[in-house]
C-alpha cells in the first residue's frame, strides 16, 4: 500500500513538473504561445466546452462511430475467421487476398470511403471496420486453430454434435483471443474514426481538432487531444473490467 | 462372455510410419485390461482406434460384436493431457456429456461432483484446481455418461506418486461392481499390474505387435497401498518386466 502511494505521488509530481515547466516556458516567452499554447489556457478551453456543453455532440459522434466500427468489424472478423479456420481449403484460397488487403495502409482508404459513404458517420465507421476486422479476424482464426486436439476429441467422445462442438468449444476458444485483444481493437477503432473525421467530416472530435488547426488555434488542438485521450482512457477502464469478468476462468 | 472390443488384424500407418502392425486382441466385457509398452509403441493408437477417432488402415475394430464405423458411442475416453474446457466450471465440465445429450440437470451433475469429492469446488474453474482434482473432474466427466467402455490413456502419468495411487484407488472403487470394460494404457508396469485383470505387452515401435498377454490373478478387492509388496505381485512383475525390458531396450537402440 505504501509502495503504491509513493508511486502515485511520484507520478503526480512528474505530471505537475511537466505541465508547470511548459506553463513557465510559454509565459516567459521561451516557447512561442502561438505554437505551444499553455496548460492553463487548454484547461480553460476544456472547462468552457464542458460548461457550454458544446463538446458532447462531437464526443458522442466519435464514440458512436468507434462503437459501430467495432461492432461491425468484430462481427465480420469473427464470422470470417471462423469460416476460414474451419475450412482449410477456403482458408488457403483466401490467404493471398487477406494478406494483400491487410498490407494496405488503411489511411489511404479514407478518401475513397468519403466518396462512397459521404461526410457523415458511415465513412468513418467503414474506415474503422477495416482496421478492427483484421485484428479480430486474425485472433479468431488463431483461437479456433489453437484449440487443443484433446479438448476437441474429448468433447466429441462425450457426444458433442458439430454444432455443439462449435458452440461449447470452438467459439469460446476464439472469443478468448478476441477478448484479450479488445484493448487493441477498440483503441484502433478510435484512431481510425478520428483520422476519418480529421480528413473530412462535419462533426466529431477529429473534426474539432482539424477545425482548430485550420484557424491556427493550438489551444483548441491540444484541448481536443486531451478530451480524446481522457475518453479513450475511460473506455479502457471499462474494457479492463469487462475483460477481467469475461476471462475470470483464467486465474 | 461377449467381447467388448475386438481388434482384428489391425495395421495402422500414418504417412510412411507404421504404428502398429497385425494386432489381434479381444477385450472381454467387464474386464480391466492394461496395455504396456515402451514410449512410441502405438499404445495410444489402439485407444484411438477403439474410440473411433481414427479408422484402421487395415483390419477392423468391433464393439460388442458390431463393426465400428465412426465414433464409438458406447465408450468414454480419458486423455493423458488436460481435456477439460477451461472456461467452464467444475459442475459444467462434469455435466458436459449430459449437456450434449440434452439431459443435463444440475442435480445429476452435482451428484458426480460430490462423488469424486469436489463438492466444495463446484463453482471453480479448472485453472483453480490441482492436477489431481482436474483428473477427478475428467473421471466424473467420463463416468456420468455411463459408458460401457472406458478408454484411458496414461490418465495419471502427470501426477505425483501418492496422488496417483489415490486416483488409481478411486478408479478401482468406481469400477468394482460396475459392468464396465476398461482399456487402460500405461508405460508403468506396476500401475498396470495393480489395477488389471490382464496385461498386454506391446513390442517397441514402429510396427508394434503384441508380445504377450498375461492374466493377473491377484485377488480382488485389491488394496493398492499394500499390493506392491505381495509375493505374487513380485512374481508377476519379474515375469512381465523381463519381456518389457527387452522392448524398452530395443526402443532405446532405435
Amino acid at each position: 500500500m505504501r509502495g503504491k502511494l509513493s508511486l502515485l505521488v511520484g507520478q503526480v509530481l512528474i505530471a505537475v513538473a511537466f505541465l508547470s515547466t511548459w506553463q513557465v516556458l510559454v509565459t516567459t516567452g521561451k516557447l512561442d504561445k502561438f505554437f505551444f499554447s499553455r496548460p492553463t489556457d487548454i484547461a480553460g478551453r476544456i472547462v468552457t466546452w464542458l460548461k457550454t456543453g458544446s463538446i458532447w455532440p462531437h464526443l458522442f459522434v466519435t464514440l458512436e462511430e468507434a462503437a459501430l466500427a467495432f461492432a461491425f468489424g468484430a462481427g465480420a472478423g469473427i464470422v470470417c475467421g471462423f469460416a476460414l479456420a474451419r475450412s482449410p481449403r477456403l482458408g488457403a484460397l483466401a490467404d493471398p487476398f487477406i494478406r494483400v488487403l491487410n498490407a494496405l495502409p488503411r489511411v489511404v482508404l479514407a478518401p475513397i470511403f468519403l466518396l462512397w459513404f459521404g461526410l457523415g458517420i458511415w465513412s468513418k465507421v467503414a474506415l474503422g471496420v477495416t482496421v478492427v476486422f483484421f485484428i479480430v479476424f486474425f485472433n479468431t482464426h488463431q483461437g479456433v486453430r489453437d484449440v487443443d486436439k484433446s479438448v476437441v476429441d474429448n468433447a466429441r467422445m462425450l457426444g458433442a454434435s458439430e454444432w455443439q462442438l462449435t458452440r461449447h468449444v470452438l467459439i469460446p476458444s476464439a472469443l478468448t483471443w478476441v477478448f484479450s485483444s479488445l484493448h487493441i481493437s477498440i483503441g484502433f477503432a478510435v484512431i481510425a474514426v478520428v483520422v476519418g473525421e480529421y480528413l473530412g467530416a462535419s462533426r466529431g472530435v477529429g473534426y474539432l481538432i482539424s477545425q482548430a488547426e485550420g484557424v491556427f488555434d493550438t489551444t483548441g488542438v491540444f484541448a481536443g487531444m486531451a478530451v480524446l485521450s481522457a475518453s479513450v482512457l475511460l473506455v479502457g477502464l471499462g474494457v479492463n473490467r469487462l475483460e477481467r469478468w469475461l476471462l475470470r476462468w483464467k486465474s | 462372455m461377449p467381447q467388448a472390443i475386438t481388434f482384428e488384424k489391425i495395421s495402422q500407418t500414418f504417412g510412411t510410419y507404421t504404428a502398429v502392425d497385425g494386432i489381434d486382441l479381444e477385450i472381454g466385457a467387464g474386464k480391466f485390461v492394461s496395455v504396456v509398452g515402451p514410449s512410441g509403441c502405438g499404445k495410444s493408437t489402439l485407444l484411438n482406434l477403439a474410440a473411433g477417432l481414427i479408422a484402421p488402415t487395415r483390419g477392423s475394430v468391433s464393439i460388442f460384436g458390431t463393426p465400428l464405423n465412426g465414433l464409438n458411442r458406447r465408450a468414454a475416453y480419458m486423455f493423458q493431457q488436460d481435456a477439460l474446457l477451461p472456461w467452464k466450471t467444475v459442475l459444467e465440465n462434469v455435466g458436459l456429456g449430459l449437456r450434449f445429450r440434452g439431459t443435463f440437470t444440475e442435480v445429476k451433475a452435482q451428484e458426480w461432483v460430490d462423488r469424486v469429492g469436489l463438492a466444495a469446488f463446484s463453482d471453480k474453474f479448472p485453472s483453480q484446481l490441482s492436477g489431481g482434482m482436474r483428473k477427478r473432474v475428467a473421471m466424473a466427466q467420463c463416468w456420468i455418461v455411463d459408458p460401457d467402455i472406458l478408454l484411458m490413456d496414461e490418465p495419471f502419468s502427470a501426477l505425483d506418486v501418492h496422488t496417483r495411487m489415490r486416483m488409481e484407488g478411486e478408479l478401482l472403487d468406481l469400477w468394482t461392481g460396475s459392468p464396465k470394460t476398461v482399456l487402460f494404457v500405461t508405460h508403468d508396469l506396476e500401475e498396470a499390474l495393480s489395477l488389471s485383470d490382464e496385461v498386454v505387452v506391446l513390442s517397441a515401435g514402429p510396427a508394434s505387435h503384441i508380445v504377450a498377454r498375461h492374466v493377473i490373478d491377484l485377488p480382488r478387492p485389491r488394496n493398492l497401498m499394500d499390493i506392491r509388496t505381495e509375493p505374487r505381485f513380485a512374481e508377476l512383475y519379474r515375469e512381465i518386466w523381463a519381456q518389457l525390458k527387452q522392448e524398452v531396450l530395443t526402443s532405446y537402440a532405435r
